[in-house]
């Protein structure tokens, strides 16, 4: 492949056009920092694409390191001859276009697909990917330092045979063969291994693994075995159970013959009990009919003899009782009527007509009495009168001549006299109120005079200026004087009229409330005249019809008449009272007679009054008892009933006596025949207390005590039903069970004893089989998983270490074949002092010194001069470049100022390999910054670098300053 | 027309060890079994069902823990109201004279004894036993007499003739372990196998297996019954990761009388725990945090929560350089339990170019060597081995760097090269 020619329209810092020439080699030259590393840069661009994958690329992607700073187009074309034919392509970095043409302008992008959307072109035309392409394409700056580096101890590592194998071994050449075994090799070596607590080789830690694993298996089995061993005793377990059950019914039956025997004896105890407690029984049940007779007391038949004694005798005392009563009224009842005949002219009163006798005698006493002393009264007021000069007949004349007067008249007549005091009162007042209302407006007036004087002044000033300023005006005068004259005439006008309009409203409200005080007392006494002569013209009409002369006379008789009837006031009502109290008299006097008339006349004196309401009142006393017979004889009933209710207390007593002796009164009997009864009773008595005292406690004494009933009777009933089964077993003696049950039972601790000590066993074993198996068993598969991790990973290792020795000594061997080859060549063409070059099957190399001794690997480093290494390294670089890209033709060596570091001789000797050996083979483009310094080894072999030598200076074509 | 109800509980497999649990989990989740054996009772009781049949493996293993075991005998089942119970002993915990659980005479030597109304299926051939309530309905079960591998086939016409000899107007249920062909886990021991057919033909209304841990019905539209014939309950309880969804029990109901019995289940949740199994492109991330992430983002999208257990599948290329171990705190923070499977996760080298380009270096020639064995390798086991070395030799080209990292490599067709 030939490179022809680049177009850069944004790379970097790189524009522009620059054409290579395929036969010779191209000399890119420019200063420092100016874009030659990006050329060759943008070429591998054209070719291969720029990568935008971040995640492969930290922290900045191809795509970005190479977009141009000034944020313009980023696009490179590539013009290139492969195979005999012209290609051209374009990438459009900006936009993520490609193309690519043939010689003929046709599209044959396509045909460089590679994947989905990738079009390498350079992996098609070169079989080579990116980095395959830059490992044998590019040489960059410090590259030939590292042929033989120049610091002793990296020396020794030889780094020459390490790029060696890093270019045999890997595309990327990072790690060669002898490298990666090695990390494999140590893999092996630091395996760390959690489960063992191994961080040593991977074989320690299988062989821990596996004698883990042992440990556990042997422990795995010893805990199965333990829980197979339990077998054998849980069957004793299970047949001791069987053992200590088949014990326990023995026992059990022994127990029953036992309790059998003992139930019998219970049994006859609880018998004879039973019949002791039905004697008891028996006795209290007499004790309880003869209970009554207990309470008796012992003076019983005493006291009811006593009682039936006193009770036949207050019933004859009531039987002569009621003979008395009868004979004491019958002679009573004959009496009151012969006493009744006697007043049989009062039949026809009442009680109430005694009653009125007796208060019309009283009416008639108090009559009499108040007359008396109001006839004293008149005496005594009448000659008080007339000391007085009082003329009875003058009032009485007075009262016929004013007899005419209405109520209302005599009203009229009060009122005026009111009204005239009145009105001489106001009149004084309102006369007094409208002369100082006068007084206050004349004040008022005053003021607003001396007020209005000044006013008046200015209008005429005022009024004097306008005239004078018309006439100054109409003379013709200056107008100027005269318009002085109307201005302060005009002026001195209006300010007398503000002084007069400020005088007229001066003390305005006190001024009016002066007139209106005015004007109201004005009214009020005009009123007050009207009304007196309404009431004159009134009193005047009434004298006239009463016959008088005028008012006056009127009034004045009035006014007498008035004074008399209050002077003679208590004399005329004595008098009134007296008339009254005589009609008073008269009513009783008549009605006392009335009276009187029915019971045989007589005066109607208080006393003959009183008399007949006494009769009235006796005869009503004397019906009263011949009505009730039974009043007068009231002791003798009451002393009938003191003698009943004697009589039925003891009769009560008797029956309680009976009562308490427990017998039921019969009427039918007689009381000798209770009283015999009660004597029987008094008999059981005495039966009673020996029952209580004697019968009753001794056969109680007899019987089981309670406590020991009730355990009795539990015993019994506890072995009742083994009482059925042992009844039908044949009686033993007692001893005999008993040893039996000895027996049995020391028999029954030692089976369970036994089960005990086999449950404690099994429980042992059981427990620790369930707390440590599942844990060993966990522990066994970690560890199994563990160790066949180790192996797996063991035997990848090991089988990758086998692979890779293997493939790697058969690539070694090709590879220092074709260097010895190729090297040989190329060095044997220079002329150095290296005769003969020969890489081993390790890619470690040695060098024969012209007439010298082999020198061997490391050594030969020191026998190099700086520029023979250099040619060494060229040589090396140029064949490892062609046996990588054998079969895809000559590639272009694209050298970024490889000689920048070296000395003048080196850099000639260098430029001379590639220009005599490599550049008739390859294409070769060298950039550097060092112009002079080509430009002087160009002068020093000028026909060599005019006919191999393309000069393209990038200044010249026009790439832009950084 | 009856009505026959049953709680169909099976694979509780009381006493597991739950070794893929953290230790101090592993008591906590075996007493949470218990307590999903005491729910189930209780759902019996609330459901009113005339009876709790458990087609196996009650216990994890025949010798079981003294607390498990005196607390299954000596309380669980005792609870008042507790139907009928009917265990036929599977694989894992076989009935033998031996027995520590099923033996009798051994339970009284250690002082216990199942409850009256707990039947257990001691015989390998079919015994049947007589529902009180209702009357017509009796319960046929077998056992397991060994934990190993039995090809009895419990459903051959030979094995059920005396159930065909006693059949007669009775609905006819029954319970046992088995394997039903076809349809159990690949790796899962083979106990009792039957078919679709056998099944189909056997003289049952209802067959309760136990076996196979994730939930699954055959159903018939004649024969002995009409809906669903069979059915695995599925494991009440999650027993490890692998068994995804939720976990409890059936409710059977089977309506009998004048017409073929006609049978109906009802999923009854007890395992208040879900297993879920997600997988997580790996490919692209840049650190392990950032997977942590990703895997944060995968349990938020599926709705886990605190109480689940959770199988995480990376799937991809893991990008060079990014060591992947263990889940963050982050991540088993979000779970019960998380378990990352790392088995299909790769490198990202690109292979390909090893396989297409003619090889130059000692890199390719070592990949296209190793390639090329693994390429005409069939076992699994040694395909996984060659790929690891292929990878821990590109790691020492490429990264500088070999450490254990590929030891958990498997075959996956989304993981292979």
């Amino acid at each position: 492949m030939k490179l022809l020619r680049l177009v850069a329209d944004g790379f970097g810092s790189l524009r522009g056009e620059f054409t290579f020439d395929p036969q010779r080699l191209t000399l890119v030259v420019d200063d420092n920092e100016r874009g030659k590393s990006t050329l060759l840069a943008a070429v591998v661009a054209a070719l291969y694409g720029l990568d935008s994958d971040r995640r492969s690329h930290r922290p900045l992607t191809p795509l970005d390191r190479w977009r141009p700073w000034d944020g313009g187009s980023y696009r490179v074309e590539l013009e290139l001859e492969s195979g005999g034919e012209r290609i051209t392509v374009a990438r459009d970095f900006g936009a993520g276009q490609v193309q690519v043409w043939d010689a003929q302008g046709r599209d044959v992008t396509p045909d460089f697909r590679v994947g989905k959307d990738e079009f390498s072109v350079g992996r098609k035309l070169l079989a080579l990917d990116e980095e395959e392409f830059e490992k044998c394409a590019l040489v960059r700056q410090g590259d030939l330092l590292e042929v033989v580096a120049l610091d002793e101890k990296e020396r020794r590592v030889s780094p020459l045979r390490a790029r060696l194998e890093n270019a045999a071994d890997t595309h990327i050449g990072d790690t060669n063969a002898s490298e990666a075994l090695r990390l494999l090799e140590l893999a092996l070596r630091k395996y760390t291994c959690p489960e063992v607590e191994s961080s040593g080789t991977i074989d320690t830690a299988i062989r821990l693994l596996e004698l883990k694993r042992a440990t556990l298996g042997t422990e795995l089995k010893a805990l199965e075995h333990d829980l197979s061993r339990i077998s054998q005793p849980l069957e004793d377990l299970a047949a001791f159970g069987e053992q200590e059950a088949a014990t326990r019914r023995s026992l059990a039956e022994r127990e029953a013959d036992h309790h059998a025997s003992l139930s019998a004896e219970v049994r006859r105890k609880l018998d004879e009990n039973d019949e002791r407690r039905a004697e008891v029984e028996r006795l209290r049940a007499e004790a309880a009919e003869l209970v009554s007779a207990a309470r008796l007391p012992p003076s019983v038949e005493a006291d009811f003899g006593k009682a039936v004694a006193g009770y036949e005798e207050a019933l004859s005392r009531i039987q002569a009782l009621e003979v008395r009563h009868r004979d004491e009224t019958a002679r009573e009842q004959s009496q009151l009527e012969h006493e009744i005949a006697g007043l049989a002219a009062y039949a026809s009163g009442s009680a109430a007509d005694a009653d009125r006798c007796v208060s019309l005698a009283a009416e008639l006493r108090r009559v009499a009495a108040e007359d008396t002393r109001l006839r004293d009264d008149i005496f005594n007021l009448r000659e008080t009168l007339a000391s007085q000069g009082h003329e009875p007949d003058r009032l009485q004349w007075l009262a016929h001549r004013l007899s005419r007067l209405q109520p209302s008249d005599h009203q009229l007549l009060r009122s005026q006299a009111d009204l005239a005091l009145a009105h001489q009162t106001e009149v004084e007042g309102l006369d007094q109120e409208r002369v100082l209302g006068s007084e206050t407006l004349r004040d008022i007036d005053a003021v607003r005079s001396r007020r209005r004087l000044p006013g008046w002044f200015l209008i005429a000033m005022g009024l004097a200026g306008l005239l004078a300023g018309v006439v100054v005006t109409a003379l013709g005068g200056l107008p100027s004087f005269s318009g002085w004259f109307l201005t302060v005439g005009a002026v001195t006008l209006a300010a007398g009229g503000l002084v007069l309009v400020s005088a007229r409203r001066l003390r305005a409200s006190e001024r009016s409330e002066a007139l209106a005080r005015l004007g109201e007392a004005q009214r009020r006494l005009t009123d007050l005249r009207t009304r007196r002569a309404e009431i004159e013209v009134q009193l005047e009409t009434l004298a006239k019809d009463l016959g008088y002369r005028d008012r006056v006379e009127l009034l004045r008789e009035w006014s007498e008449h008035a004074r008399l009837s209050d002077e003679s006031g208590p004399a005329l009502r004595a008098q009134g009272q007296l008339a009254s109290l005589e009609a008073q008299r008269r009513e009783a006097l008549e009605e006392a007679h009335r009276l009187l008339e029915r019971f045989g006349g007589g005066s109607p004196e208080p006393a003959n009054l009183e008399r007949v309401a006494e009769e009235l009142r006796r005869l009503e006393g004397l019906r009263q008892r011949l009505a009730e017979p039974d009043t007068s004889w009231a002791w003798i009933d009451e002393e009938r009933k003191v003698v009943e209710a004697s009589a039925a207390g003891r009769k009560e007593r008797a029956l309680r006596i009976l009562a308490l002796a427990g017998l039921a009164y019969d009427p039918q009997r007689s009381w000798p025949e209770h009283a015999t009864a009660l004597a029987q009773r008094a008999q059981s008595k005495t039966r009673y207390a020996m029952l209580v005292a004697e019968l009753i406690p001794a056969a109680e004494a007899r019987l089981l005590p309670r406590d020991e009933q009730r355990l009795l009777e539990g015993q019994l009933a506890m072995t009742g039903p083994a009482n059925q089964a042992a009844s039908e077993r044949p009686r033993r003696p007692p001893l005999e069970i008993e040893a039996e049950s000895r027996q049995l039972r020391e028999t029954l601790d030692a089976l369970q004893q036994r089960r005990a000590e086999l449950r404690l066993l099994v429980d042992g074993v059981w427990r620790r089989y369930h707390a440590e198996h599942p844990e060993c068993v966990q522990q066994l598969e970690r560890i199994e998983s563990a160790l066949a991790r180790a192996r797996r990973f063991k035997h990848a290792v090991e089988l990758a270490r086998e692979t890779i020795q293997t493939v790697a000594t058969e690539t070694h061997r090709r590879w220092a074949e074709f260097l010895n080859r190729r090297v040989g060549e190329l060095f044997g063409t220079l002329g150095t002092r290296i005769e003969l070059v020969r890489f081993g099957d390790d890619l470690d190399f040695s060098v024969k010194p012209v007439g010298g001794p082999m020198l061997v690997r490391g050594k030969a480093d020191h026998q190099l001069s700086h520029g023979a290494r250099d040619q060494l390294y060229l040589a090396v670089r140029a064949a490892i470049s062609e046996f990588l890209s054998r079969g895809a033709g000559p590639l272009p060596l694209l050298l970024d100022d490889v000689f920048a570091t070296s000395d003048d001789d080196r850099t000639r000797c260098g430029m001379g390999l590639l220009l005599e050996r490599l550049a008739s083979q390859h294409q070769v483009v060298l950039v550097t910054c060092h112009r002079g310094r080509y430009e002087a080894l160009a002068q020093l072999d000028p026909e060599l670098y005019a006919e191999r030598v393309h000069w393209l200076d990038l200044r010249a074509a026009g790439v832009p300053q950084r | 027309m009856s009505l026959a109800r049953f709680l169909h509980v099976s694979d509780l497999h009381l006493g597991r060890p739950f070794g893929w649990l953290p230790a101090e989990r592993r008591s906590e989740r075996r007493r949470e079994q218990l307590r999903i054996l005491e729910r189930a009772v209780s759902e019996a009781i609330e459901r009113g069902v005339h009876a709790i049949l458990i087609p196996g493996d009650l216990f994890d293993q025949e010798g079981v823990d003294a607390e498990t075991l005196a607390t299954v005998v000596g309380s669980t089942f005792a609870v008042s109201g507790c139907p009928p119970v009917y265990i036929a002993p599977g694989n894992h915990d076989p009935s033998s004279e031996t027995s520590h659980t099923w033996n009798a005479r051994r339970l009284r030597a250690r002082g216990l004894a199942w409850p009256e109304h707990v039947h257990v299926f001691t015989e390998p051939r079919w015994t049947a036993r007589a529902l009180e309530i209702p009357p017509t309905v009796r319960v046929w079960g077998r056992c397991a007499i060994s934990s190993v591998p039995s090809l009895d086939r419990p459903l051959s016409p030979s094995l059920l003739e005396p159930v065909h000899a006693a059949s007669g107007n009775a609905l006819e249920v029954a319970v046992f372990h088995g394997s039903r062909e076809g349809e159990c886990p690949t790796g899962q021991k083979v106990t009792a196998p039957f078919s679709d057919d056998e099944t189909r033909h056997a003289p049952f209304a209802y067959l309760a297996v136990g076996h196979c841990h994730a939930r699954s019905q055959l159903q018939a539209s004649e024969g002995a019954s009409t809906g669903v014939r069979m059915a695995y309950a599925g494991s009440a309880a999650a027993l490890d990761m692998t068994e995804a969804g939720a976990h409890g029990a059936l409710e059977v109901r089977i309506e009998f009388g004048q017409r073929v019995p006609h049978v109906e289940t009802e999923f009854v949740p007890l395992d208040s725990r879900r297993v879920y199994d997600l997988a997580v492109d790996v490919n692209g991330v840049a650190s392990a945090d950032r997977l942590d992430r990703r895997l944060v983002k995968a349990l938020d999208d599926a709705q886990v929560s605190e109480r689940d257990l959770v199988t995480v599948r990376l799937v991809g290329r893991l990008p060079r350089g990014v060591r992947y171990g263990a889940p963050g705190p982050e991540v088993l923070g979000r779970a019960y339990h998380v378990r990352v499977d790392l088995r299909a996760v790769r490198p990202d080298y690109d292979l390909d170019p090893y396989r297409s380009a003619e090889p130059r270096t000692t890199e390719d020639k070592f990949a296209r060597a190793l390639l090329e064995r693994l390429d005409q390798e069939t076992d699994p086991q040694q395909r996984a081995l060659v790929e690891s070395a292929l990878y821990y030799g590109l790691d020492a080209f490429r990264l500088r760097e070999v450490v254990p990292a590929y030891e958990e490599l498997s075959q996956s067709p989304e993981g292979a090269p």
